[in-house]
């Protein structure tokens, strides 16, 4: 049952997303294309100020879209959850024959898939702009400087920090999850569901500088991975301790008035 | 009759009001049966405890002798008293959704069913009419080969011509040895066709047993019994 459920989230993220990764590439090759056009001029400021203008425009929509679709994935995948499980639409998502176990592993693996896509459509976009780039033009455009030496960071420490994004963001679809869970058994109550979730922010954030603390403490200050590490291993004993709570809510708790 | 359905000490509260009280109740299989009272008496939440979508304060229920969960989910086909459907998903879109989920879907007759309703399967549901989205959910309901059919006021609501269509639907579709609960107050229209009777009053059991008994034992049709038992 679990395939199933996420072959149908994912026809309905397909439905829903597809537009939008087919604007951003465009926008990425129209960006390519005014970054090489403006290249080709050279020094001459007056013979390319219309192609510099088009490109700082489809540059800030570029950058706007890099820093939005991650968020705007996570927003949509956790609005999706409130309304497939305690709307109208629960009546048919809650009446299948599937495990509540299986409604949020369905849940949080396309909304895995959706990060892990948004993010490598945004990566690839980024190579695409500064492959073939001269070092100069580079340098000159801080935002190009910072994007080449993330790309030529050491593999290793990207993945960690990249596991570590999706175990933050498994972390926080959850707490979305667990705060519509707990707004819906208190009769739709939103303070309760916004404390719950503000709770939960500091309470990782608390936990997680007392983890940098104590490692500090043990001697491992300039070791950033063994920190990474052990972010990733108290997110994902939280991502864990969420999903079986969420599961116990939908099991005992759900009251679809 | 083999026990299809069975409650211990049901108990439901929304908050301090209770909306059913300590109901024990019986269902056998092969039956239509009227799940009667008027608003507020506990049908919705009788119907809602048995797919799943309640959980009780107390007591213990079943279906098919299992405790509510998955596996009683896939015998038992709920129609509810709203449209459930998500407006995006054309009318092909949800028959694959229910061929996916459901094994006792019978998807060629939920097929037949539409084109002599000449309703488009490619059509949106947002563009269908409120009575088309609920002979669409009616349709989709009584395509299963399900062991209990829960039909939350399918009549409720709509014409004579279309109560007449709803009836036959349920009655020519259901799985004979199953059992058909209907909850309603529109007695008149069901009585012809209902095997026994449930009859709650504010949360509690007021009457249960065979319709054909009932009117031999009163001797008064049901829906006389009905305006006698709820009386203002």
């Amino acid at each position: 049952m679990l395939t199933k459920l996420i072959k149908h989230e994912m026809l309905h993220w397909v439905r829903t997303f597809s537009i939008f990764y087919i604007i951003y590439a465009i926008v990425a090759v129209i960006t390519k294309i005014l970054i090489t056009v403006e290249m080709s001029y050279g020094d001459n400021v007056e013979e390319h100020i219309f192609t510099t203008i088009l490109l700082a425009i489809f540059g800030f929509v570029m950058m706007l879209f890099s820093i939005m679709m991650p968020w705007i994935s996570l927003a949509h995948n956790s609005n999706r959850f409130k309304k497939n499980m305690f709307s109208d639409e629960g009546y048919l998502t809650n009446t299948l024959p599937v495990t509540p176990a299986e409604h949020i592993g369905a849940k949080l693996i396309m909304g895995g898939i959706s990060y892990v896509c948004t993010c490598l459509l945004i990566f690839v976009c980024i190579l695409l702009l500064i492959a073939g780039v001269d070092q100069e033009y580079i340098e000159m455009n801080f935002v190009f400087d910072e994007l080449q030496d993330f790309t030529m960071q050491n593999f290793g420490e990207m993945m960690l920090g990249f596991l570590l994004s999706v175990s933050v963001f498994v972390g926080i679809l959850l707490l979305c999850y667990l705060a519509e869970g707990l707004a819906a058994i208190n009769g739709g109550k939103k303070a309760i569901a916004s404390g719950v979730a503000i709770l939960g922010v500091v309470l990782a954030m608390i936990i997680s500088s007392a983890i940098a603390t104590v490692l500090r403490a043990n001697g491992v200050e300039y070791d950033s991975n063994a920190r990474v590490i052990a972010q990733i291993i108290f997110y994902l004993v939280a991502d864990v301790g969420m999903f079986f709570l969420i599961s116990y809510i939908l099991k005992n708790k759900l009251n679809l008035e | 009759m083999a026990e299809l359905v069975k409650c211990e000490n049901v108990s439901k509260f929304y908050g301090k009001k209770e909306a059913l009280s300590s109901l024990t109740l019986n269902l056998e299989s092969g039956k239509i049966i009227g799940l009667l009272g008027p608003n507020g008496s506990g049908k919705t939440t009788l119907i809602k405890l048995l797919c799943g979508l309640l959980t009780p304060t107390n007591g213990q229920l079943s279906v098919c002798g299992l405790s509510i969960g998955a596996e009683t989910k896939a015998m038992v086909s709920y129609l509810p008293e709203r449209s459930y459907i998500p407006e995006w998903m054309k009318v092909s879109d949800i028959l694959d959704y229910f061929q996916d989920f459901y094994a006792d879907f019978r998807r060629g007759l939920a097929e037949d069913m539409f084109s002599r309703l000449n309703i488009d399967l490619g059509q949106k549901v947002k563009t269908l009419s409120k009575g088309n989205k609920e002979k669409v959910q009616l349709v989709l309901v009584m395509s299963r080969n399900a062991k209990l059919y829960l039909l939350d006021e399918p009549i409720a609501g709509v014409d004579p011509a279309a109560r007449d269509y709803i009836l036959d639907t349920i009655i020519s579709n259901y799985n004979p040895e199953a059992s058909v609960v209907i909850s309603t107050h529109l007695i008149t229209d069901i009585e012809r066709i209902i095997d026994d009777v449930v009859m709650l009053q504010y949360g509690h059991l007021k009457i249960h047993g065979s319709a054909d008994a009932i009117r031999a034992e009163k001797g008064m049709s049901i829906d006389e019994l009905f305006r006698e038992v709820y009386r203002c």
